[in-house]
């Protein structure tokens, strides 16, 4: 298709360049890959409109895991998703792994890639768990100083994701929306807005999730996560351990009606069901994407 | 306010230096952490709790994937018994969870109030943590009962089939095929 040649030499072209990321071709229903439904994958190929691969899980890999990753790519557009960048790191980036990161992205030349708001690594201590930032204007220079260092060594679009906040913070200047914004729009990145987040942050801080949305810049939000999670002691909690619930379906086809997203995408961890039971609710997200969203 | 590094490093003191772990695994969730590092002042130490207790579900998670056949094996004991290996230990960097789940399959391995035959599966199942995470290696496991089969159902409650079997594996450098001979 000329539309789509257009688009991947676009991104080429423009890296690191908003005016790049909406050149981004709308990709539909998606599914995090997991190595538990690797056979699966190919049996449901035509129910996969593309595969979020965990970036981590591809570094310097091993012949068996490389031939893995191309029979991947020769099947799935491929977006990498970075757990551990710690992209708000006031001690600044992990360049061995920024270049792990780099490396796996020039393999596989994806549209984009994408990564957390989140610090996972402090004073020689890595958490292994994404930890939430405070919103002021200290974290945004923080995050502008990162998010360039990134996207000098990764020259490819970046989305950010918002988080679950575990952790609320004295003393914020912003609040969520204006967070989100500020961030995308100074460093000219995409958002992938994990909908199951924004609606757990909404129920264990007590917010209004659609006053949040509804303040975001809608040509930021590229990608959508969503899931169930559950709960415990009193909190709900994102432990992609669940069908998708109906209040998250709710919010999902606000932010569908709301912003031009590229793709949904299905992410579950834990208790993982048969991958029949994934491919409908892929169905579900993909059937609510192209009537909100236009698409063909 | 608080300068922003030095925040965050209180923060990851607060969720895993080894003392506020072994509070955040031994209590519940809702009893509140004991620290007074004045960098985390006005954050609520409920919520520390939560999030520190958020990490060892997500660890625990990844034994449940790294381990499976003893997870499934524990039961709900699971939970507890990681609760006590995580207070204790903590592992860091891209390969955590692989390293989390081989110690936590040498500390069930040495529980003796655990049936023996959850210790050899435990000792079987590290074989694999081992083969991922080590270069040149050999490796000899013997088991007493038949616990590696998965066509064999294991109850915690039941003794199983007895079957001496020797595994042998060995691989050359850390991208080499992994040979076995049982």
């Amino acid at each position: 298709m000329v539309g789509e040649d257009a688009v991947v030499e676009g991104v080429a072209v423009v890296e690191n360049n908003w005016a790049a990321g909406q050149l981004i071709p709308p990709l539909g229903a998606g599914l995090g890959y997991r190595d538990a439904y690797q056979a699966d994958v190919y049996r449901y190929r035509e129910a996969i409109d593309f595969l979020e691969i965990i970036a981590d899980h591809f570094f310097d890999p091993v012949p068996l895991r490389a031939r893995q990753l191309d029979l991947l790519q020769a099947h799935f557009t491929l977006i990498p998703h970075g757990l551990g960048l710690s992209l708000g790191s006031a001690e600044g980036l992990d360049e061995n792994y920024l270049n792990r990161f780099a490396n796996l992205v020039e393999r596989i030349e994806p549209l984009y890639w994408s990564e957390h708001l989140a610090f996972t690594k402090a004073g020689g201590i890595d958490i292994g768990h994404l930890t939430p930032l405070p919103k002021t204007r200290q974290t945004l220079a923080v995050l502008r100083d990162n998010i360039r260092r990134a996207c000098d060594r990764i020259q490819r679009p970046l989305i950010l994701e918002n988080i679950t906040e575990t952790i609320r913070f004295p003393d914020e200047q912003l609040d969520d929306a204006e967070f989100l914004t500020e961030v995308t729009e100074q460093n000219d990145c995409g958002l992938l807005l994990d909908v199951t987040n924004l609606y757990i942050n909404s129920v264990n801080h007590r917010f209004d999730p659609l006053k949040v949305l509804w303040k975001l810049p809608p040509e930021r939000i590229v990608q959508l996560h969503f899931v169930g999670g559950h709960w415990e002691d009193g909190q709900l909690l994102d432990s992609h351990s669940a069908a998708t619930p109906e209040e998250i379906w709710q919010l999902l086809d606000e932010v569908l009606k709301f912003a031009p997203v590229k793709g949904v995408l299905l992410e579950r961890d834990e208790k993982l069901p048969p991958m029949s039971e994934l491919v409908a609710e892929m169905e579900r997200a993909r059937c609510s994407w192209r009537h909100h969203g236009d698409q063909p | 306010m608080t300068n922003l590094e030095e925040l965050q490093r209180a923060l990851a003191q607060a969720l895993v230096a080894a003392e506020q772990r072994r509070s955040i695994a031994t209590s519940s969730s809702t009893d509140a952490l004991a620290m007074d590092d004045p960098a985390l002042a006005g954050i609520s130490k409920a919520e520390l709790q939560r999030a520190g207790q958020t990490l060892i579900r997500k660890r625990l998670s990844h034994i449940r994937s790294q381990l499976p056949r003893m997870s499934a094996l524990l039961g709900p004991r699971l939970p507890s018994l990681f609760r006590s290996y995580a207070a204790e230990h903590h592992f860091t960097g891209y390969r955590a969870p692989l390293r989390d789940s081989l110690g936590f399959s040498q500390f069930i391995a040495v529980q003796h109030e655990l049936p023996p035959w959850v210790h050899e599966l435990a000792r079987w199942e590290a074989m694999f943590c081992h083969w991922t995470l080590l270069q040149n290696q050999f490796w000899m496991v013997c088991l007493r009962y038949h616990v590696f089969d998965p066509a064999v159902f294991i109850s915690y409650e039941e003794e199983p089939p007895k079957r001496l079997t020797i595994w042998l594996a060995h691989r050359l450098g850390g991208r080499g095929r992994i040979r076995r001979i049982v």
